[in-house]
């Protein structure tokens, strides 16, 4: 009998260990993964390892977030106004290049030159502009622009350094336990343009006797300075702002506190 | 009865004990075993249930998720003749921008249902994307030209003109596929959320019910 006694206590203890971590195991194991984890990580005390495996993983998140076009530009040029400045004047533009030496790139300003050679094309494909009548051709591009993924750190985030990876995400916990998130946007970009060719359904504007290949120069002329046009307009910044809101909104929803974008 | 059981296991405790009925490491295994316990029970709680999922789908949704710039270019042409005699020929182009923006529209509802035999499983529901603004910016407007004979173009024609513009621009957004490139967004965003959640699959329908 009291040997008996003696052998129940000794197993007791590590049986009732053993039940114990099996139990703990089954009843964690399908919760590890989901947003409770970093609770259960700091009540274990091991923040700060864990807050730099959530700042890689949630800078993977944001590069998918990122990745998404949310906006785009349709373009519509008028060609040739868009490149015939009004405040110019042409007979100005030509006596500067008809009585001087030097090649026209020296002679005019790069607003005089482009306005030149906007309008010696509309001139030999037989445009009028003005003052009896005003010809005119708008060309339609469609310009898409999104976050540059290819910054350092951001192509990669699984295999960044912490640098890299602090550069465009921190995350810190407060002595009050709160999680608080900076993300920085990288630059916007111009991701896509593509400059589409005129249809009878979808255009709206008078009909013009052009042949082929005087719309094929017009639409290359536009295609060259649409880029520049782009960029000059408000859509990288509003790729930009829109990707910081979108961010915001989703570190928020996914338990941060605060959430600090820097543009 | 519940004073019986209770004695009964105090009484096995005591007897799992020395002679004198405390036995340290006893005590000291059940504590960390009730420990280890409460801590794991404590743990598996769902922290995410389905209210707080649907709140932050909520939150989400109330983006725009696609927005279209237009640089659009309005005409203005206007003739009238007598007999020969051309009595008004007016004609005014203008570019004006124009924002037009698409997303969910949450007025509509949408739901989240986890799948009964697969807690890492969840179906939502979310209704098609619509357009949810067009403002056209008037202080981006740009005329090119005005050839006016027989009078100015007015200013309710000019309004006239602008308000088919911003008309014929959002159908052009359409026909671009705004409205399906606002609701693919919308559906990334909810499974990238849904995915750091711990959900392993996401499977959406549309509010109808059919899968989209």
């Amino acid at each position: 009998m009291s040997g008996r006694r003696r052998l129940f206590p000794r197993l007791l203890v590590p049986a009732v260990l053993l039940l114990a971590a099996i139990v703990a195991v089954v009843l964690i194991a399908p919760n590890v993964g989901k947003l409770g984890k970093i609770d259960l990580l700091q009540g274990l005390g091991i923040v700060r390892t864990a807050e730099t495996r959530s700042a890689t993983a949630l800078l993977g998140e944001v590069r998918e977030l990122y990745k998404l076009d949310t906006v785009e530009m349709v373009y519509k040029t008028v060609f040739p106004y868009d490149y015939m400045d009004p405040a110019l004047d042409l007979r100005t533009i030509i006596a500067a290049t008809r009585f001087t030496n030097g090649s026209v790139a020296e002679l005019l300003t790069s607003r005089q030159e482009l306005y030149l050679r906007a309008y010696n094309l509309s001139h030999e494909l037989g445009m009028q502009t003005g003052p009896d009548r005003y010809d005119f051709v708008v060309v339609t591009t469609v310009v898409r622009a999104g976050i540059d993924l290819k910054a350092p750190g951001i192509a990669h985030p699984e295999a960044a350094s912490n640098q890299e990876i602090s550069r465009w995400l921190q995350v810190e916990t407060s002595s009050d336990r709160q999680r608080h998130v900076t993300v920085t946007l990288p630059d916007a970009t111009i991701t896509d343009l593509q400059t589409e060719d005129p249809s009878k359904a979808g255009y709206i504007y008078p009909d013009i006797r052009i042949p082929p290949a005087g719309w094929k120069r017009i639409s290359e002329f536009v295609a060259d300075h649409v880029r520049q046009d782009a960029e000059a307009s408000d859509l990288l910044s509003r790729a930009r702002s829109r990707a910081g809101t979108l961010v915001e909104s989703f570190l928020k929803s996914a338990g941060f506190d605060s959430v600090t974008v820097v543009e | 009865m519940a004073g019986s059981a209770a004695g009964r296991f105090s009484q096995l405790f005591r007897s799992s004990g020395s002679p004198d009925g405390t036995q340290p490491s006893g005590r000291v295994a059940l504590s960390l075993g009730a420990i280890l316990i409460l801590l794991a029970v404590s743990c598996s709680a769902p922290r995410v249930d389905r209210t707080q999922l649907e709140a932050g789908i909520r939150d989400l949704l109330q983006l725009r998720t696609y927005e279209q710039i237009y640089r659009a270019v309005g005409y203005i042409s206007q003739e009238r003749s007598v007999l020969i005699f051309k009595t008004v020929d007016r004609q005014l182009l203008y570019a004006v921008n124009i924002r037009v923006q698409a997303g969910i529209d949450l007025a509509e509802g949408f739901t989240v249902e986890p799948d009964p035999g697969d807690p890492d499983t969840v179906t939502v529901s979310l209704p098609l994307a619509r357009i949810l603004a067009a403002d056209a910016d008037e202080s981006s407007i740009r005329q090119y030209f005005s050839h006016e004979h027989g009078g100015a173009v007015s200013l309710l024609d000019y309004g006239d003109q602008l308000a088919a513009l911003k008309e014929q621009t959002i159908q052009d957004a359409v026909a671009r596929g705004i409205l399906t490139q606002a609701r693919e967004n919308a559906k990334k965003i909810v499974e990238y959320y849904l995915r750091s959640a711990g959900i392993r699959e996401v499977k959406f329908t549309a509010a109808g019910g059919s899968a989209g």
